[in-house]
């Protein structure tokens, strides 16, 4: 019994399921954070319940892009929303009947099926503000969770 | 590996019968978020007693003030108010779940007061997503006992 599980050289065995054991709690802690989607924000491109990973190392090197899908919260929380950047630091935006206007040029958003007529004033975002959404559109606006967000709060990029 | 076994029991044992002021806070925290949720089916003594032992949690003359998403703000003060908003909550929503994701506790040097940043996610009857949130919370010690005397949210997302 004892060969079926440890193999010839128990030592040896017990030496690679611990450094297998090391390389996915860093894996999966510090490198690619397993998520499970919870709500309808992000319909349709991510279902309820659908798994993914955020890479945590993806805005360390490099700047948060418009349409990444990103992670947003403080690091350490196990709940983390889920949105789109669709505003990038130091543009001014507006919403107009759900179409989103970035320095007054509409927003190609292709991801966005259906529209609710939502409405924001034009603001301008400060150096370190990005405005993230969620792509389903068709939600109300009182009952969509989106707003602006710190860079320190995007955590990483959505992995797919 | 019997000797690390023993140890670990004995840290664990040491741990739940002499909890320090950190782990006697997050209890405190995680208790206060299961007393403060409740099924459709809750019955009105139910909603009475887990009402007064949310209002337990917290000092006499403690605040609550919070924005959540879709809301304007609220605040409640004294614990007979706290627990009266308790009932109107559980008598307007169906059903609220809040759990606690993270909680950083930080104990005053005296040891008589703390402050807890807080990540609380709650789902209730009538969302459609869970509504995450990041709130300070302060802390007194009374009569041994610590209790929540202040409550605040810093929203990740602003308007």
């Amino acid at each position: 019994m004892q060969r079926a599980f440890f193999g010839g050289n128990t030592r040896n065995t017990m030496i690679r399921a611990g450094v297998f054991i090391l390389f996915c709690a860093v894996l999966f802690g510090w490198v690619l954070r397993p998520i499970r989607v919870t709500g309808i924000s992000m319909l349709p491109t991510y279902a309820d319940r659908s798994l993914n990973f955020v890479n945590l190392l993806s805005y360390k090197f490099s700047d948060p892009k418009r349409g990444d899908v990103v992670s947003v919260g403080k690091l350490g929380d196990r709940a983390m929303l889920m949105k789109r950047i669709i505003v990038l630091p130091g543009e001014t935006y507006s919403i107009n009947n759900g179409h989103v206007f970035v320095n007054g040029e509409p927003l190609d958003e292709p991801y966005v099926v259906n529209r609710e007529k939502w409405q924001s004033l034009p603001r301008t975002l400060a150096a370190d503000e990005y405005l993230v959404i969620g792509d389903n559109r068709g939600m109300l606006m009182k009952d969509h969770y989106f707003g602006i967000a710190n860079r320190d709060h995007l955590l990483g990029k959505v992995l797919f | 590996m019997v000797v690390v076994a023993a140890f670990a029991l004995c840290f664990w044992l040491y741990h739940k019968l002499f909890p320090n002021d950190v782990d006697l806070i997050r209890r405190q925290l995680v208790e206060m978020a299961e007393d403060a949720s409740f099924e459709s089916n809750e019955g009105q003594i139910a909603k009475a007693t887990k009402s007064g032992a949310l209002a337990g949690h917290f000092t006499i003359n403690a605040e609550i003030s919070v924005k959540p998403w879709g809301f304007g703000q609220i605040f409640v003060s004294g614990r007979t108010e706290i627990r009266q908003t308790s009932m109107g909550v559980r008598s307007a929503i169906a059903s609220l779940r809040v759990t606690v994701d993270r909680i950083d506790i930080r104990v005053a040097e005296d040891r008589e007061s703390a402050e807890a940043d807080v990540s609380l996610t709650a789902l209730s009857s009538r969302q459609d997503e869970p509504w995450s949130e990041t709130v300070d919370i302060q802390l007194k010690r009374v009569d041994g006992d610590w209790l929540i005397s202040r409550i605040t949210n810093r929203p990740i997302l602003r308007q």
